[in-house]
């Protein structure tokens, strides 16, 4: 793994300290896009908001465990990630919302196939939505959140070569669905 | 069918510019195969291209300053529990909460005086040592209190109950010297220029860098010095040729009586540094003096009942994780087949099978 820069261990080291500023600022950074991960778990903006919002208030009350040993922002995903997966296991509605997205994004790629860019983004945003967890989670959060494969990797727990593989896949499966 | 399961990835690294020499011949090969491969490969471009455009407008529906004033106000809530735990668990430490602000109060006060003093030693021109004219700082502690500072020398010192420790603002050049009176540990920064030297009613403690207990109460007519690391040379203050060396492990004593000095081996020094670890330590000491040592330690006053003196003169041992005054003397009563009696902080005790006095 990759060592932390000074200034993430920096920031590390503050919060664990009892530092407010500095758990404020880690919280503006990765506050929108974490919700922006979250929600492709479970579902809703609201649902989104809590579990990125209890991630952090957890970090803060047990600080004085706050160790990375990747980057700060893997730390972040991976633990919403983490407590997406909790939440959906808890509602038991894993199946109802994967059966809302096929619904949903089937009547946009009928109506406007490929008219501009911004157009063409959203839809394959949709079709992102389509896939199964793991490689919907590689290239969401390589191409939405700019991580590196390797952090992917130790975040979702796989190794790079899978990571790699997943990439492929989604690429492939987002093609053939533009196609249709 | 194996060459498209082993192009994705390939693709996956060259989008990812972390392609080899490898993957870009496998790419070169599979365009070659065909035009659709090559319509493939501009598809899976525009993809990556377009899938990375307007991050802004999807984050638009996270507001986070909104969602902070949730979570600042649960950070707070989190910080006023953690508070209120540490408070707790100090005063039950201490079972003593009375105390609790005014030890507070004194340890921030020195240390505030240090900081400053620290600083001056620091920048303050140190040529001029006759001008040297020491402002004196004061640390003291009641009865059932309990301190610990740090001097200017980065030096430690925890004061056991009723002990009080003097000590300049600043330390002169080629020495350190404090003033003691009760009970305190002290782990000693070395420094060969200046000894550290601690003065007690009649004696004089000499040290270079070490860690040791001192007990030298008024009311007791010795002085001990209890050495767990180190060397420290002892001296009578009236008769400044008389010094003893003692090593670590050893005891050395300063009798006020006949102004003799004496060292002995301690095989568990504990029963003189165990306070500083919260415990209380007899080994083989007359009722008298643990009675003594428990009026210090608690702030309560202990006194025998008529008839029952001949107490004082027994002796007990124990080591007690120290807790409330009742715990301890609920050991005592059982090891020494006493009855006590507590109302607030007065203790009376009594041989058993006397009634206690009404």
């Amino acid at each position: 793994m990759s060592e932390l820069s000074p200034e993430e261990k920096n920031l590390v080291n503050s919060i664990r300290d009892g530092n407010q500023e500095a758990f404020e600022e880690m919280f503006f950074e990765y506050y929108a896009p974490l919700c922006r991960f979250s929600k492709g778990y479970v579902g809703t903006v609201e649902s989104a908001r809590d579990v990125v919002q209890d991630v952090f208030i957890k970090i803060w009350s047990k600080r004085e465990h706050f160790h990375i040993h990747t980057s700060v922002k893997a730390y972040l995903f991976q633990a919403v990630r983490n407590h997406s997966l909790n939440e959906l296991e808890k509602r038991n509605r894993y199946q109802a919302f994967e059966e809302e997205y096929f619904r949903e994004t089937d009547a946009i790629m009928i109506s406007d196939a490929d008219e501009n860019s911004k157009k063409l983004t959203k839809i394959i945003w949709c079709i992102v939505e389509e896939m199964p967890e793991k490689r919907k989670a590689v290239f969401t959060l390589y191409r939405e959140h700019g991580l590196s494969y390797k952090e992917i990797a130790s975040i979702l727990g796989i190794t790079r070569k899978t990571v790699e593989n997943q990439m492929g896949r989604a690429l492939n499966f987002i093609r053939e669905r533009l196609e249709e | 069918m194996k060459k498209t399961d082993k192009i994705w990835p390939a693709i996956a690294r060259y989008l990812d510019n972390s392609g080899t020499a490898d993957d870009e011949k496998l790419i070169n090969v599979w365009l070659e195969a065909g035009k659709e491969n090559r319509q493939t490969l501009e598809a899976v471009k525009k993809i990556w291209a377009s899938a990375a455009l307007n991050k802004k407008e999807r984050m638009k529906q996270f507001l986070p300053e909104e969602d902070w004033k949730r979570v600042s106000s649960e950070i707070r809530k989190i910080e006023e529990a953690r508070k209120k735990e540490r408070i707790r668990r100090f005063s039950m430490i201490r079972k003593r909460q009375r105390y609790v602000s005014n030890f507070l109060k004194v340890a921030a006060l020195v240390i505030v005086a240090f900081t400053s003093g620290y600083l001056t030693l620091q920048y303050a021109p140190q040529s001029d040592e006759q001008a040297y004219v020491p402002v004196l700082n004061e640390i003291s502690t009641g009865a059932g209190e309990k301190a610990s500072i740090q001097l200017g020398d980065g030096t430690e010192v925890e004061l056991s109950a009723e002990t009080e420790l003097s000590f300049p603002e600043s330390f002169r050049n080629n020495s350190r010297e404090v003033t003691l009176s009760g009970q305190a540990f002290f782990d000693v920064i070395p420094d060969k220029n200046r000894p550290f030297i601690i003065n007690t009613q009649n004696g004089v403690i000499r040290v270079l860098g070490t860690s040791f207990d001192v007990r030298s109460y008024r009311d007791e007519n010795i002085v001990d010095v209890m050495v767990t690391e180190g060397v420290v040379e002892i001296s009578h203050k009236e008769v400044p040729q008389n010094k003893l060396i003692i090593n670590r492990g050893y005891k050395g004593s300063i009798s006020l009586s006949d102004n003799s000095l004496s060292v002995e081996w301690v095989d568990d020094h504990e029963q003189y540094t165990g306070w500083v670890d919260g415990r209380l330590i007899f080994k083989e000491q007359q009722l008298s003096k643990v009675f003594r040592q428990i009026e210090r330690w608690y702030d309560v006053d202990i006194t025998v009942a008529e008839g029952s003196s001949d107490l004082l003169k027994k002796q007990f041992s124990a080591n007690l994780k120290t807790r409330s005054v009742n715990e301890v003397m609920s050991v005592i009563e059982v090891a020494m087949d006493v009855s006590y009696t507590i109302q607030e902080d007065q203790i009376k005790v009594y041989k058993k099978g006397r009634n206690a006095p009404e």
